[in-house]
Protein backbone atom coordinates (compact mmCIF):
# COMPACT_ATOMS: atom_id res chain seq x y z
CA UNK A 1 0.00 0.00 0.00
CA UNK A 2 1.39 3.40 -0.97
CA UNK A 3 1.96 5.87 1.88
CA UNK A 4 1.90 9.20 0.13
CA UNK A 5 1.39 10.07 -3.53
CA UNK A 6 2.98 13.40 -4.39
CA UNK A 7 3.27 15.13 -7.74
CA UNK A 8 6.06 17.16 -9.31
CA UNK A 9 5.14 19.91 -11.77
CA UNK A 10 7.28 22.39 -13.71
CA UNK A 11 4.79 25.21 -13.08
CA UNK A 12 1.44 25.84 -11.44
CA UNK A 13 -1.21 28.33 -12.52
CA UNK A 14 -4.95 28.72 -12.72
CA UNK A 15 -6.30 27.90 -16.16
CA UNK A 16 -3.34 25.69 -17.06
CA UNK A 17 -4.36 22.20 -18.21
CA UNK A 18 -1.46 20.36 -16.53
CA UNK A 19 -2.04 22.17 -13.23
CA UNK A 20 -5.71 21.27 -13.45
CA UNK A 21 -4.86 17.63 -14.14
CA UNK A 22 -2.53 17.46 -11.12
CA UNK A 23 -5.03 19.26 -8.86
CA UNK A 24 -7.81 16.89 -9.87
CA UNK A 25 -5.61 13.82 -9.17
CA UNK A 26 -4.57 15.24 -5.78
CA UNK A 27 -8.12 16.07 -4.72
CA UNK A 28 -9.34 12.59 -5.63
CA UNK A 29 -6.45 10.97 -3.79
CA UNK A 30 -7.12 13.07 -0.70
CA UNK A 31 -10.81 12.23 -0.87
CA UNK A 32 -9.91 8.54 -0.81
CA UNK A 33 -7.70 9.02 2.26
CA UNK A 34 -4.29 9.12 0.54
CA UNK A 35 -1.97 11.94 1.58
CA UNK A 36 -1.01 13.95 -1.46
CA UNK A 37 0.64 17.27 -2.29
CA UNK A 38 1.86 19.14 -5.36
CA UNK A 39 5.49 20.32 -5.48
CA UNK A 40 6.52 23.07 -7.88
CA UNK A 41 9.67 25.24 -8.23
CA UNK A 42 8.87 28.31 -6.10
CA UNK A 43 9.48 30.80 -8.92
CA UNK A 44 7.03 28.96 -11.18
CA UNK A 45 3.98 29.21 -8.91
CA UNK A 46 1.47 31.87 -9.96
CA UNK A 47 0.88 34.38 -7.13
CA UNK A 48 -2.87 33.72 -6.87
CA UNK A 49 -2.41 29.96 -6.24
CA UNK A 50 0.56 30.08 -3.84
CA UNK A 51 -1.35 28.30 -1.08
CA UNK A 52 -2.50 25.44 -3.28
CA UNK A 53 0.90 23.80 -3.77
CA UNK A 54 4.27 23.56 -2.02
CA UNK A 55 7.73 24.76 -3.09
CA UNK A 56 9.88 22.05 -4.61
CA UNK A 57 12.54 22.47 -1.88
CA UNK A 58 10.09 20.99 0.64
CA UNK A 59 9.74 17.72 -1.26
CA UNK A 60 11.21 14.81 0.73
CA UNK A 61 9.76 11.42 -0.03
CA UNK A 62 10.54 8.07 1.55
CA UNK A 63 10.91 4.74 -0.22
CA UNK A 64 7.34 3.73 0.63
CA UNK A 65 5.89 6.68 -1.22
CA UNK A 66 4.98 7.29 -4.81
CA UNK A 67 5.68 10.32 -7.00
CA UNK A 68 3.91 11.35 -10.17
CA UNK A 69 6.15 13.44 -12.38
CA UNK A 70 4.40 15.63 -14.99
CA UNK A 71 6.64 15.91 -18.05
CA UNK A 72 6.12 18.87 -20.38
CA UNK A 73 9.32 20.95 -20.46
CA UNK A 74 12.84 20.84 -18.98
CA UNK A 75 12.74 21.93 -15.32
CA UNK A 76 14.50 21.57 -11.94
CA UNK A 77 11.89 18.90 -11.10
CA UNK A 78 13.74 16.53 -13.47
CA UNK A 79 16.70 16.21 -11.09
CA UNK A 80 14.42 15.72 -8.05
CA UNK A 81 12.53 13.01 -9.92
CA UNK A 82 15.79 11.22 -10.73
CA UNK A 83 16.99 11.31 -7.12
CA UNK A 84 13.82 10.42 -5.27
CA UNK A 85 13.66 6.97 -3.62
CA UNK A 86 9.87 6.98 -4.12
CA UNK A 87 8.26 4.78 -6.75
CA UNK A 88 8.12 6.86 -9.92
CA UNK A 89 5.20 7.32 -12.27
CA UNK A 90 5.50 9.65 -15.23
CA UNK A 91 2.58 11.59 -16.66
CA UNK A 92 3.50 12.66 -20.18
CA UNK A 93 1.77 15.77 -21.56
CA UNK A 94 4.03 16.17 -24.60
CA UNK A 95 6.92 18.54 -25.26
CA UNK A 96 6.50 21.21 -27.93
CA UNK A 97 9.08 20.71 -30.72
CA UNK A 98 11.84 23.32 -30.30
CA UNK A 99 11.61 24.28 -33.98
CA UNK A 100 8.44 26.29 -33.29
CA UNK A 101 10.28 28.50 -30.81
CA UNK A 102 13.63 28.87 -32.62
CA UNK A 103 12.73 32.04 -34.59
CA UNK A 104 11.40 33.77 -31.47
CA UNK A 105 13.01 32.50 -28.30
CA UNK A 106 16.30 30.64 -28.47
CA UNK A 107 16.31 30.12 -24.68
CA UNK A 108 12.99 28.27 -24.55
CA UNK A 109 13.87 26.40 -27.76
CA UNK A 110 17.03 25.15 -26.03
CA UNK A 111 15.10 24.01 -22.94
CA UNK A 112 12.56 22.19 -25.10
CA UNK A 113 15.27 20.51 -27.17
CA UNK A 114 17.04 19.37 -24.02
CA UNK A 115 13.78 18.08 -22.57
CA UNK A 116 13.18 16.01 -25.70
CA UNK A 117 16.73 14.65 -25.58
CA UNK A 118 16.16 13.51 -21.99
CA UNK A 119 12.64 12.22 -22.55
CA UNK A 120 13.53 8.56 -23.02
CA UNK A 121 15.85 8.52 -20.00
CA UNK A 122 13.12 10.11 -17.86
CA UNK A 123 10.48 7.72 -19.17
CA UNK A 124 12.71 4.69 -18.60
CA UNK A 125 13.25 5.75 -14.99
CA UNK A 126 9.51 5.42 -14.31
CA UNK A 127 7.71 2.20 -13.34
CA UNK A 128 4.97 3.25 -15.73
CA UNK A 129 4.24 6.20 -18.02
CA UNK A 130 0.68 7.44 -18.31
CA UNK A 131 0.12 9.72 -21.31
CA UNK A 132 -2.91 11.96 -21.64
CA UNK A 133 -3.53 10.99 -25.27
CA UNK A 134 -2.82 8.14 -27.69
CA UNK A 135 -0.86 10.66 -29.75
CA UNK A 136 1.51 11.24 -26.83
CA UNK A 137 1.77 7.52 -26.06
CA UNK A 138 2.64 6.75 -29.69
CA UNK A 139 5.42 9.32 -29.51
CA UNK A 140 6.98 7.53 -26.52
CA UNK A 141 6.54 4.09 -28.08
CA UNK A 142 8.34 5.37 -31.18
CA UNK A 143 11.23 6.26 -28.88
CA UNK A 144 11.28 2.66 -27.70
CA UNK A 145 9.69 3.25 -24.29
CA UNK A 146 7.81 0.38 -22.69
CA UNK A 147 5.16 0.35 -19.95
CA UNK A 148 3.25 3.16 -21.61
CA UNK A 149 -0.51 3.63 -21.19
CA UNK A 150 -3.15 6.25 -21.80
CA UNK A 151 -5.28 8.03 -19.22
CA UNK A 152 -6.79 11.28 -20.55
CA UNK A 153 -6.53 14.52 -18.57
CA UNK A 154 -8.46 14.32 -15.31
CA UNK A 155 -11.42 16.59 -15.75
CA UNK A 156 -15.15 16.38 -16.09
CA UNK A 157 -16.62 18.65 -18.80
CA UNK A 158 -19.35 19.72 -16.36
CA UNK A 159 -16.64 21.13 -14.06
CA UNK A 160 -15.31 23.28 -16.91
CA UNK A 161 -18.51 25.34 -16.94
CA UNK A 162 -18.55 28.24 -14.50
CA UNK A 163 -20.74 31.30 -14.09
CA UNK A 164 -19.73 33.97 -16.62
CA UNK A 165 -18.38 37.33 -15.53
CA UNK A 166 -21.23 39.81 -16.23
CA UNK A 167 -18.86 42.68 -17.11
CA UNK A 168 -17.09 40.55 -19.67
CA UNK A 169 -20.42 39.37 -21.08
CA UNK A 170 -21.43 42.99 -21.44
CA UNK A 171 -18.12 43.88 -23.09
CA UNK A 172 -18.42 41.08 -25.64
CA UNK A 173 -22.08 41.73 -26.41
CA UNK A 174 -23.34 44.41 -28.75
CA UNK A 175 -24.59 42.22 -31.57
CA UNK A 176 -21.21 41.37 -33.12
CA UNK A 177 -20.43 37.77 -34.09
CA UNK A 178 -17.58 36.54 -31.90
CA UNK A 179 -15.06 34.02 -33.20
CA UNK A 180 -13.02 32.71 -30.31
CA UNK A 181 -9.58 31.20 -29.81
CA UNK A 182 -8.36 30.20 -26.35
CA UNK A 183 -4.76 29.30 -25.59
CA UNK A 184 -1.39 30.73 -24.71
CA UNK A 185 0.08 32.89 -27.47
CA UNK A 186 2.92 30.59 -28.47
CA UNK A 187 4.24 29.81 -31.96
CA UNK A 188 2.90 26.24 -32.27
CA UNK A 189 -0.67 27.58 -31.94
CA UNK A 190 -0.34 29.38 -35.32
CA UNK A 191 -2.59 32.25 -34.28
CA UNK A 192 -1.36 34.18 -37.33
CA UNK A 193 -3.41 31.77 -39.50
CA UNK A 194 -6.51 32.90 -37.62
CA UNK A 195 -5.63 36.60 -38.00
CA UNK A 196 -5.11 36.20 -41.76
CA UNK A 197 -8.34 34.22 -42.12
CA UNK A 198 -10.17 36.90 -40.14
CA UNK A 199 -8.87 39.56 -42.56
CA UNK A 200 -10.76 37.75 -45.34
CA UNK A 201 -13.77 36.91 -43.23
CA UNK A 202 -14.35 40.43 -41.92
CA UNK A 203 -14.03 42.04 -45.35
CA UNK A 204 -16.07 39.56 -47.36
CA UNK A 205 -18.57 37.98 -45.02
CA UNK A 206 -19.17 39.85 -41.81
CA UNK A 207 -17.60 43.17 -40.83
CA UNK A 208 -19.82 43.11 -37.72
CA UNK A 209 -17.65 40.45 -36.12
CA UNK A 210 -14.72 40.07 -33.75
CA UNK A 211 -11.86 37.64 -33.44
CA UNK A 212 -11.34 37.11 -29.71
CA UNK A 213 -7.93 35.79 -28.71
CA UNK A 214 -7.93 34.80 -25.03
CA UNK A 215 -4.76 33.52 -23.40
CA UNK A 216 -1.56 34.58 -21.75
CA UNK A 217 0.69 36.74 -23.94
CA UNK A 218 3.76 36.35 -21.67
CA UNK A 219 4.91 32.88 -22.76
CA UNK A 220 6.62 34.11 -25.93
CA UNK A 221 6.60 37.93 -26.10
CA UNK A 222 8.29 38.09 -29.49
CA UNK A 223 5.60 35.94 -31.05
CA UNK A 224 2.94 38.10 -29.39
CA UNK A 225 4.64 41.23 -30.77
CA UNK A 226 4.56 39.77 -34.27
CA UNK A 227 0.84 38.97 -34.01
CA UNK A 228 -0.04 42.45 -32.81
CA UNK A 229 2.04 44.09 -35.53
CA UNK A 230 0.28 41.93 -38.11
CA UNK A 231 -3.23 42.70 -36.87
CA UNK A 232 -2.41 46.40 -36.55
CA UNK A 233 -1.03 46.78 -40.03
CA UNK A 234 -3.97 44.92 -41.58
CA UNK A 235 -6.26 47.43 -39.83
CA UNK A 236 -8.04 44.62 -38.04
CA UNK A 237 -9.46 46.71 -35.26
CA UNK A 238 -11.82 43.90 -34.31
CA UNK A 239 -9.06 41.43 -33.50
CA UNK A 240 -9.19 41.58 -29.70
CA UNK A 241 -6.20 40.32 -27.75
CA UNK A 242 -7.75 39.73 -24.33
CA UNK A 243 -4.62 38.40 -22.60
CA UNK A 244 -4.97 36.05 -19.64
CA UNK A 245 -8.58 35.78 -18.54
CA UNK A 246 -10.01 34.47 -15.26
CA UNK A 247 -12.26 31.36 -15.27
CA UNK A 248 -15.39 33.52 -15.05
CA UNK A 249 -14.18 35.81 -17.85
CA UNK A 250 -13.33 32.73 -19.92
CA UNK A 251 -16.82 31.43 -19.35
CA UNK A 252 -18.17 34.78 -20.65
CA UNK A 253 -15.98 34.40 -23.76
CA UNK A 254 -17.47 30.96 -24.45
CA UNK A 255 -21.02 32.20 -23.81
CA UNK A 256 -20.50 35.06 -26.27
CA UNK A 257 -18.82 33.02 -29.00
CA UNK A 258 -20.49 31.93 -32.22
CA UNK A 259 -17.58 29.71 -33.22
CA UNK A 260 -14.44 28.38 -31.56
CA UNK A 261 -11.41 28.08 -33.83
CA UNK A 262 -7.99 26.51 -33.35
CA UNK A 263 -5.27 26.37 -36.03
CA UNK A 264 -2.60 24.87 -33.77
CA UNK A 265 -0.01 22.63 -35.40
CA UNK A 266 1.04 20.86 -32.23
CA UNK A 267 -1.09 19.84 -29.25
CA UNK A 268 -0.78 16.94 -26.85
CA UNK A 269 -4.53 17.07 -26.21
CA UNK A 270 -6.02 20.65 -26.19
CA UNK A 271 -8.48 21.07 -23.32
CA UNK A 272 -10.05 24.33 -24.64
CA UNK A 273 -11.68 22.30 -27.42
CA UNK A 274 -13.58 20.32 -24.79
CA UNK A 275 -14.33 23.47 -22.80
CA UNK A 276 -15.85 25.04 -25.90
CA UNK A 277 -17.89 21.92 -26.61
CA UNK A 278 -19.08 21.88 -23.00
CA UNK A 279 -20.31 25.45 -23.46
CA UNK A 280 -22.20 24.52 -26.63
CA UNK A 281 -19.97 26.51 -29.00
CA UNK A 282 -19.36 24.90 -32.42
CA UNK A 283 -15.68 23.95 -32.65
CA UNK A 284 -13.42 24.01 -35.69
CA UNK A 285 -9.83 22.76 -35.30
CA UNK A 286 -6.92 21.59 -37.39
CA UNK A 287 -6.67 17.80 -37.48
CA UNK A 288 -3.28 17.26 -35.88
CA UNK A 289 -1.65 16.11 -32.65
CA UNK A 290 -4.00 15.05 -29.88
CA UNK A 291 -6.87 17.29 -31.04
CA UNK A 292 -8.85 14.63 -32.94
CA UNK A 293 -8.82 12.54 -29.75
CA UNK A 294 -10.08 15.42 -27.64
CA UNK A 295 -12.92 16.03 -30.07
CA UNK A 296 -13.86 12.42 -30.82
CA UNK A 297 -16.71 12.53 -33.33
CA UNK A 298 -17.74 16.01 -32.22
CA UNK A 299 -17.18 19.34 -33.99
CA UNK A 300 -15.30 20.03 -37.22
CA UNK A 301 -11.74 19.14 -38.19
CA UNK A 302 -9.78 20.26 -41.24
CA UNK A 303 -6.39 19.16 -42.53
CA UNK A 304 -4.87 22.07 -44.42
CA UNK A 305 -6.53 25.32 -45.43
CA UNK A 306 -5.30 28.68 -46.61
CA UNK A 307 -6.73 31.86 -45.02
CA UNK A 308 -9.35 32.23 -47.75
CA UNK A 309 -10.57 28.65 -47.27
CA UNK A 310 -10.80 29.18 -43.54
CA UNK A 311 -12.75 32.43 -43.95
CA UNK A 312 -15.29 30.69 -46.21
CA UNK A 313 -15.53 27.76 -43.80
CA UNK A 314 -16.10 30.08 -40.83
CA UNK A 315 -18.84 31.81 -42.76
CA UNK A 316 -20.44 28.47 -43.61
CA UNK A 317 -20.31 27.18 -40.04
CA UNK A 318 -21.70 30.44 -38.67
CA UNK A 319 -24.39 30.86 -41.30
CA UNK A 320 -25.67 27.35 -42.10
CA UNK A 321 -28.17 26.48 -39.36
CA UNK A 322 -28.41 22.81 -40.35
CA UNK A 323 -24.66 22.36 -40.19
CA UNK A 324 -24.48 24.16 -36.86
CA UNK A 325 -27.20 21.94 -35.40
CA UNK A 326 -25.31 18.81 -36.55
CA UNK A 327 -22.07 20.09 -35.07
CA UNK A 328 -23.58 21.06 -31.74
CA UNK A 329 -25.48 17.74 -31.51
CA UNK A 330 -22.25 15.81 -32.15
CA UNK A 331 -20.50 17.85 -29.48
CA UNK A 332 -23.27 17.28 -26.92
CA UNK A 333 -22.84 13.55 -27.51
CA UNK A 334 -19.07 13.82 -27.11
CA UNK A 335 -19.36 15.81 -23.88
CA UNK A 336 -21.83 13.23 -22.53
CA UNK A 337 -19.30 10.45 -23.30
CA UNK A 338 -16.59 12.34 -21.43
CA UNK A 339 -18.90 13.05 -18.50
CA UNK A 340 -19.48 9.33 -18.02
CA UNK A 341 -15.84 8.63 -17.35
CA UNK A 342 -15.13 7.16 -13.90
CA UNK A 343 -12.34 9.47 -12.76
CA UNK A 344 -11.91 7.78 -9.36
CA UNK A 345 -11.33 4.42 -11.05
CA UNK A 346 -8.82 6.07 -13.37
CA UNK A 347 -6.94 7.58 -10.41
CA UNK A 348 -6.78 4.11 -8.81
CA UNK A 349 -5.38 2.81 -12.11
CA UNK A 350 -2.83 5.63 -12.18
CA UNK A 351 -1.31 4.68 -8.82
CA UNK A 352 -1.72 0.90 -9.12
CA UNK A 353 1.49 -0.95 -8.29
CA UNK B 1 -10.10 20.66 -48.45
CA UNK B 2 -10.14 17.60 -46.23
CA UNK B 3 -12.97 18.15 -43.78
CA UNK B 4 -14.63 16.09 -41.05
CA UNK B 5 -17.92 17.41 -39.68
CA UNK B 6 -19.62 15.74 -36.73
CA UNK B 7 -17.52 12.62 -37.28
CA UNK B 8 -18.37 12.31 -40.98
CA UNK B 9 -16.07 12.91 -43.93
CA UNK B 10 -17.54 15.93 -45.75
CA UNK B 11 -14.53 16.60 -48.01
CA UNK B 12 -16.47 15.94 -51.19
CA UNK B 13 -19.46 18.16 -50.51
CA UNK B 14 -18.84 20.90 -47.94
CA UNK B 15 -15.03 20.83 -48.38
CA UNK B 16 -15.31 21.09 -52.17
CA UNK B 17 -17.92 23.90 -51.92
CA UNK B 18 -15.67 25.83 -49.57
CA UNK B 19 -12.73 25.54 -51.96
CA UNK B 20 -14.76 26.71 -54.96
CA UNK B 21 -16.12 29.68 -53.02
CA UNK B 22 -12.66 30.54 -51.66
CA UNK B 23 -11.09 30.49 -55.14
CA UNK B 24 -13.77 32.91 -56.33
CA UNK B 25 -12.93 35.44 -53.63
CA UNK B 26 -10.99 38.34 -55.02
CA UNK B 27 -9.73 41.33 -53.10
CA UNK B 28 -6.76 43.10 -54.72
CA UNK B 29 -6.55 45.62 -51.88
CA UNK B 30 -6.32 42.93 -49.19
CA UNK B 31 -4.00 40.78 -51.30
CA UNK B 32 -1.66 43.75 -51.71
CA UNK B 33 -1.84 44.42 -47.96
CA UNK B 34 -1.07 40.77 -47.22
CA UNK B 35 1.90 40.80 -49.59
CA UNK B 36 3.10 43.88 -47.72
CA UNK B 37 2.76 41.93 -44.47
CA UNK B 38 5.08 39.13 -45.57
CA UNK B 39 8.02 40.79 -43.77
CA UNK B 40 6.02 40.55 -40.52
CA UNK B 41 5.30 36.86 -41.07
CA UNK B 42 8.97 36.42 -41.97
CA UNK B 43 9.76 37.20 -38.34
CA UNK B 44 8.69 33.62 -37.67
CA UNK B 45 10.90 32.22 -40.39
CA UNK B 46 14.08 33.98 -39.32
CA UNK B 47 16.90 32.78 -37.17
CA UNK B 48 15.80 34.42 -33.89
CA UNK B 49 17.98 36.32 -31.42
CA UNK B 50 19.50 39.61 -32.58
CA UNK B 51 18.24 39.07 -36.14
CA UNK B 52 14.66 39.08 -34.85
CA UNK B 53 15.19 42.31 -32.90
CA UNK B 54 16.86 44.04 -35.86
CA UNK B 55 14.08 43.01 -38.24
CA UNK B 56 11.33 43.90 -35.75
CA UNK B 57 12.79 47.34 -34.97
CA UNK B 58 12.98 48.15 -38.67
CA UNK B 59 9.37 47.07 -39.12
CA UNK B 60 8.23 49.25 -36.22
CA UNK B 61 10.05 52.24 -37.66
CA UNK B 62 8.54 51.93 -41.13
CA UNK B 63 5.06 50.97 -39.91
CA UNK B 64 4.24 53.75 -37.52
CA UNK B 65 1.99 55.89 -39.66
CA UNK B 66 -1.73 56.19 -39.03
CA UNK B 67 -3.12 56.36 -42.54
CA UNK B 68 -6.61 57.78 -42.29
CA UNK B 69 -7.10 57.60 -46.06
CA UNK B 70 -7.44 53.83 -45.71
CA UNK B 71 -10.25 53.84 -43.17
CA UNK B 72 -13.05 51.85 -44.73
CA UNK B 73 -16.72 52.24 -43.92
CA UNK B 74 -18.17 48.72 -44.24
CA UNK B 75 -21.05 48.07 -46.65
CA UNK B 76 -24.49 48.09 -45.01
CA UNK B 77 -27.12 45.47 -45.78
CA UNK B 78 -30.74 46.33 -46.55
CA UNK B 79 -32.40 49.73 -46.31
CA UNK B 80 -31.41 50.33 -42.67
CA UNK B 81 -27.84 49.23 -43.34
CA UNK B 82 -27.58 51.53 -46.35
CA UNK B 83 -28.88 54.46 -44.34
CA UNK B 84 -26.45 53.72 -41.52
CA UNK B 85 -23.55 53.49 -44.00
CA UNK B 86 -24.51 56.84 -45.58
CA UNK B 87 -24.67 58.43 -42.13
CA UNK B 88 -21.25 57.06 -41.19
CA UNK B 89 -19.73 58.31 -44.45
CA UNK B 90 -21.20 61.77 -43.88
CA UNK B 91 -19.90 61.83 -40.31
CA UNK B 92 -16.47 60.74 -41.52
CA UNK B 93 -16.35 63.67 -43.99
CA UNK B 94 -17.30 66.12 -41.26
CA UNK B 95 -14.86 64.71 -38.69
CA UNK B 96 -12.03 64.14 -41.13
CA UNK B 97 -10.35 67.51 -40.69
CA UNK B 98 -9.94 67.17 -36.93
CA UNK B 99 -9.08 63.49 -37.27
CA UNK B 100 -6.30 64.15 -39.80
CA UNK B 101 -4.84 66.79 -37.52
CA UNK B 102 -4.65 64.30 -34.62
CA UNK B 103 -3.32 61.60 -36.92
CA UNK B 104 -0.55 63.94 -38.13
CA UNK B 105 0.51 64.68 -34.54
CA UNK B 106 0.37 61.01 -33.58
CA UNK B 107 2.41 60.06 -36.66
CA UNK B 108 5.07 62.61 -35.73
CA UNK B 109 5.41 61.08 -32.26
CA UNK B 110 5.32 57.49 -33.58
CA UNK B 111 7.99 58.19 -36.18
CA UNK B 112 10.25 59.83 -33.60
CA UNK B 113 9.78 56.89 -31.22
CA UNK B 114 10.42 54.39 -34.00
CA UNK B 115 13.64 56.14 -34.91
CA UNK B 116 14.60 56.38 -31.26
CA UNK B 117 14.17 52.62 -30.87
CA UNK B 118 16.18 51.87 -33.98
CA UNK B 119 19.00 54.28 -33.02
CA UNK B 120 19.10 52.86 -29.50
CA UNK B 121 19.24 49.33 -30.81
CA UNK B 122 22.04 50.24 -33.28
CA UNK B 123 23.97 51.95 -30.49
CA UNK B 124 23.75 48.84 -28.27
CA UNK B 125 24.88 46.63 -31.14
CA UNK B 126 27.85 48.92 -31.83
CA UNK B 127 28.76 49.03 -28.14
CA UNK B 128 28.52 45.25 -27.92
CA UNK B 129 30.74 44.81 -30.97
CA UNK B 130 33.35 47.22 -29.53
CA UNK B 131 33.33 45.43 -26.18
CA UNK B 132 33.71 42.03 -27.87
CA UNK B 133 36.63 43.43 -29.87
CA UNK B 134 38.30 44.77 -26.69
CA UNK B 135 37.81 41.44 -24.89
CA UNK B 136 39.35 39.61 -27.86
CA UNK B 137 42.34 41.99 -27.76
CA UNK B 138 42.78 41.56 -24.01
CA UNK B 139 42.53 37.77 -24.25
CA UNK B 140 45.10 37.77 -27.04
CA UNK B 141 47.37 39.95 -24.90
CA UNK B 142 47.00 37.63 -21.90
CA UNK B 143 47.74 34.58 -24.08
CA UNK B 144 50.84 36.27 -25.57
CA UNK B 145 52.16 37.32 -22.13
CA UNK B 146 51.47 33.84 -20.78
CA UNK B 147 53.39 32.29 -23.67
CA UNK B 148 56.20 34.86 -23.22
CA UNK B 149 56.41 34.13 -19.46
CA UNK B 150 56.64 30.39 -20.07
Amino acid sequence: MTGRVDQLLAGYARGDAISQDARSIRDRLRASGVKSDLFVPADRIAPDVQGDCLPLEQYAAGAGNMVIYHASIGSPIDAVYHRTPARRIMRYHNITPASFYEPYDAGTAGILAQARDQLKTLADAARFVWCDSIYNADELRMLGCRNVGVLPLFYRPADLRTEPDPRMLDRLGGGLTNILFVGRLVPNKCVEDLVLAYAWYSRHFNPASRLLIAGSDRSCPRYDAMLKLLAGRLNLTNVCFLGFVSPTQLSACYRSAGLFVCASRHEGYCLPLVEAMAHGVPVLARRCGGMPEAMGTGGALYDEADPRDLAVLWSRLLGDDGLRRDLVASQVQRVAELDQRDLDADVRQLIKD
Amino acid sequence: MKLMLAGRDRTDDVGADVEVQARALSDPELESLLRGEQPVLDLGAGCGGPAYIRHFTQLVRIRTSVDTAKIRVPEGHGFGGGLWMAFRRLMWRIMRFAHDDYAFRQNTVNTALGYGLEFESEERRREGAELRQRIDQLERLVRERGAGGA
